[in-house]
């Protein structure tokens, strides 16, 4: 029955039409898309299909929705100046610039940036998040719907290491997920004004993973959550449903019908039940670091930070092989089209043609450094190197 | 027709218009978003004024909180980006006027100048390098590097006499310490814990309890009063006052070092900070526990936030110094989180004014081995242990 469970999960994930990437690892979070004839990369003599300078870093993604590719970056002396932009996905003209100021603490590691977050995107436009608690939501023209400085409403929100969790969209509104030392919360936002509609208390703890949604039966949403523990929470009310001991800080989780993929201290497969998890299978092998594993096509992938990637059968979590990838990875990897993309972080996008035997099938060099995780999107990858907007298709 | 200066004056970039009413609905933007939506449609009004709402939105920031600030810096995004879709310039000779203005609002100024800096580089530059000593750190900071390029552009001899004049108006660390570092190689040396007014000795208390966070609102015997010579119930001993010094070029004081790796603590620091006149001073601390700053019995910062990964002058807090002796208490809490990184326990805290500037001040304490206090500078450090094994080279 578990193997059942664990296969149609997989099916499901590869059933997925991908025309948009609306938010951090796509739809849902489930890092992977049923585009198919898609590049494997460029090359000097091919180059991209467009490029566009940011002015700023950032290590959040691009997200894409019809024409509209949004972006996020920061920049200034202390890295207080925030950037949201939307850019033509077709030709790459910048379409519109705002800015902001950072009204929260631009302190952290040097290897984040203050526009970590991914933004979220629909039709009505872009959810922007940052680090330092500034939150923004414009129409697609640029238009500035609403703005909210969490900081200036909620002061002891703490930027610890330099936070990174991307909001997502429910049916009911934007969740905004803030957890820190401080004032440490999960907020359900109204997408029409940016009023709250619920917040809920969270451990003070440092998070750094995005959450995702499960659809129930009746209609409603749950929102799961990961940290030092899986959560559940209703997302009408924001009220705690369940808890489990899974989970981790720093990989996300994602979930394909009532299965869940969930990395810290390796990968687990689980059944998510009425209240709680079922667990399938956990391969403590596949310990990825910072980025998120994905499942495809009846198998789940994993990077370590040294470039060690794993391939596990997913009905049983049995490995069927490892191979060495070149490079640093902090980004998470994103599966399409047969192919796994990877962007290390010496700025080459890495393509894996996946099979029984892995084979490196293009190395794209960006020539920047390479921390935000690949976009696929329109039968093209959308790559955001340190300080450039990449489109790689036809 | 004698009304004409006056109607010049309030259209000139060099006074401040009055907001118009969609200006005032965004500089009254309320928390939490409660108002947003009708912010968002006095945003879209005063966007559609075009150009001839920049200087107007520009002037509001004199008035806007964080939050109205921001909705106020994307507007006059958007103007621009207009400005400039429709193929019409911006108005270059009344940015100049603005930028050079100081007394409108010093993040408005720094917007003016990078309007000014797309539109005519060349005469943005010529601007910037007048303002080494601006209110605004974003300004001042462009200044000192634009003023440094053009003499290193000419010869070494010029890029460190340039360095010699232009360390004083310096505010940002990472500036400091390059040209400090410069200027050490050439045989003058900087000390940058005397050029940001880091109090480094202290008398230090603690550890007292702070299990599950307590300790935190809880007035221990210092804030009641200072009794150097008190002893009192501790976290698990008694404690009593003891002195401390730094070692650390950014005046840190390790209370890891001082009372060993308590969790669930709370420790105080008291200085005795002497003042030549009353004045207004900036309290800026930095360190990654919950602190409270107290001067003269007045609270002046309170953050009840652990492991926050601080940087310089992360903390700020406003206070007044008496002529005279000025009691300075610190409280730091240090909590139980178990990661590697959230082990330290520590503070810095340096006095100056509302730039950064240092401000001459002194303070005074008795040091080990002393019968009486005494007056002394701020800034010493802990002279290095001689009998502390040498680095292997």
């Amino acid at each position: 029955m578990n193997k059942l469970m664990a296969l149609t999960m997989l099916a499901v994930t590869t059933m997925l039409t991908a025309a948009d990437w609306p938010q951090f690892r796509g739809i849902n979070g489930v890092g992977s898309s049923a585009e198919t004839n898609l590049p494997a990369g460029f090359d000097a003599k091919t180059g991209p299909k467009w490029k566009a300078a940011l002015p700023g870093r950032g290590v959040s993604a691009p997200v894409i929705v019809g024409d509209m590719v949004y972006v996020t970056a920061s920049s200034g002396v202390r890295d207080d100046r925030l950037h949201v932009l939307a850019f033509s996905a077709k030709t790459g003209e910048q379409l519109w610039h705002r800015q902001f100021a950072a009204t929260g603490s631009t302190s952290a590691h040097p290897d984040t940036s203050m526009a970590a977050p991914t933004p979220v995107a629909d039709a009505s436009g872009v959810y922007a998040l940052f680090a330092t608690g500034d939150l923004a939501a414009f129409t697609p023209d640029g238009t500035l719907r609403w703005y909210r400085s969490l900081v200036d409403d909620y002061p002891n929100i703490t930027n610890q290491v330099g936070m990174a969790s991307s909001p997502i969209l429910a049916k009911s509104g934007l969740i905004v997920p803030m957890d820190n030392a401080g004032d440490s919360f999960l907020a359900l936002i109204d997408l029409a004004t940016g009023k709250n509609l619920w917040k809920t208390a969270r451990p003070k703890e440092a998070n750094w993973t995005t959450p995702i949604l499960r659809d129930l039966p009746d209609g409603k949403q749950e929102v799961l959550f990961c940290g030092s523990n899986l959560t559940a929470y209703d997302t009408s009310m924001g009220s705690k449903k369940w808890t489990a001991k899974y989970g981790g800080s720093i990989p996300s989780p994602s979930l394909a019908g009532d299965m869940l993929l969930l990395p810290g201290g390796g990968v687990t497969i689980g059944k998510l039940e009425a209240e709680g998890v079922a667990e399938l299978w956990k391969s403590p092998r596949i310990s990825t670091g910072m980025t998120s594993p994905v499942a495809f096509q009846g198998k789940v992938y994993g990077v370590t930070g040294a470039g060690v990637l794993y391939c596990a059968d997913g009905k049983t979590g049995k490995i069927d092989w490892d191979f060495r990838v070149k490079g640093k990875f902090s980004a998470s990897p994103v599966a399409a089209d047969g192919k796994l993309y990877l962007f290390a972080e010496d700025g080459r996008l890495v393509t894996v043609k996946l099979g029984a035997e892995p084979e490196v099938i293009a190395e794209s060099d960006t020539k920047e450094r390479g921390q935000a995780t690949p976009s696929i999107a329109g039968g093209a990858i959308f790559l955001r190197s340190e300080r450039t907007l990449w489109c790689i298709g036809k | 027709m004698r009304w004409l200066p006056l109607l010049l004056l309030l259209t000139s970039p060099a006074v401040a218009a009055p907001p118009n009413e969609a200006l005032k609905s965004i500089m009254a933007v309320s928390k939490e978003g409660t108002d947003n939506a009708a912010v968002a449609a006095a945003w879209k009004e005063v966007v559609a004024g075009g150009v001839d709402n920049l200087f107007p939105t520009l002037d509001a920031f004199a008035e806007a909180g964080p939050n109205a600030a921001n909705w106020l810096r994307s507007a006059v995004s958007a103007i621009a980006e207009n400005q400039k879709k429709a193929k019409k310039p911006l108005p270059a000779a009344e940015l100049k006027t603005f930028v050079t203005t100081k007394t409108h609002h010093p993040a408005a100024r720094r917007i003016a100048y990078e309007l000014l800096l797309s539109e005519s580089p060349t005469e943005a530059t010529a601007v910037v390098v007048t303002l080494i000593d601006d209110a605004d750190q974003d300004l001042r900071y462009e200044a000192i590097a634009e003023r440094l390029n053009q003499a290193k552009a000419k010869s070494p001899d010029a890029l460190l006499a340039a360095q010699n004049e232009l360390l004083v108006y310096v505010r940002n660390q990472t500036q400091a310490e390059q040209i400090a570092e410069a200027l050490g190689k050439a045989g003058k040396p900087v000390n940058l814990t005397k050029f940001f007014n880091y109090v480094t000795e202290w008398h230090i208390i603690g550890p007292f309890d702070n299990t599950d966070g307590v300790g935190f609102a809880q007035a221990f015997p210092p804030e009641r009063m200072i009794d150097l010579t008190a002893e009192y119930p501790g976290k698990d001993k008694a404690v009593k006052w003891q002195y401390a010094q730094s070692d650390a070029k950014s005046g840190t004081i390790d209370f890891n070092k001082e009372f060993g790796k308590v969790k669930f603590a709370v420790a105080y620091a008291y200085a005795e900070i002497e003042s030549p006149k009353a004045m207004p001073i900036d309290l800026r601390a930095s360190g990654p526990s919950a602190v409270q700053i107290v001067l003269n019995g007045k609270q002046v910062f309170s953050r009840d936030v652990y492991h926050n990964n601080g940087g310089m002058d992360c903390y700020l807090g406003k206070g007044m110094l008496n002529a005279g002796s000025n009691k300075l208490l610190v409280k730091i809490c240090q909590n139980d989180q178990k990661q590697p990184w959230a082990q330290t326990w520590n503070f810095e805290l340096r006095l100056c004014d509302s730039t950064g500037g240092k401000v001459d001040l002194q303070q005074t304490i008795q040091r080990p081995g002393t019968t009486q206090p005494a007056l002394i500078p701020l800034g010493d450090l802990k002279p290095a242990d001689k009998d502390a094994p040498k680095e292997k080279k």
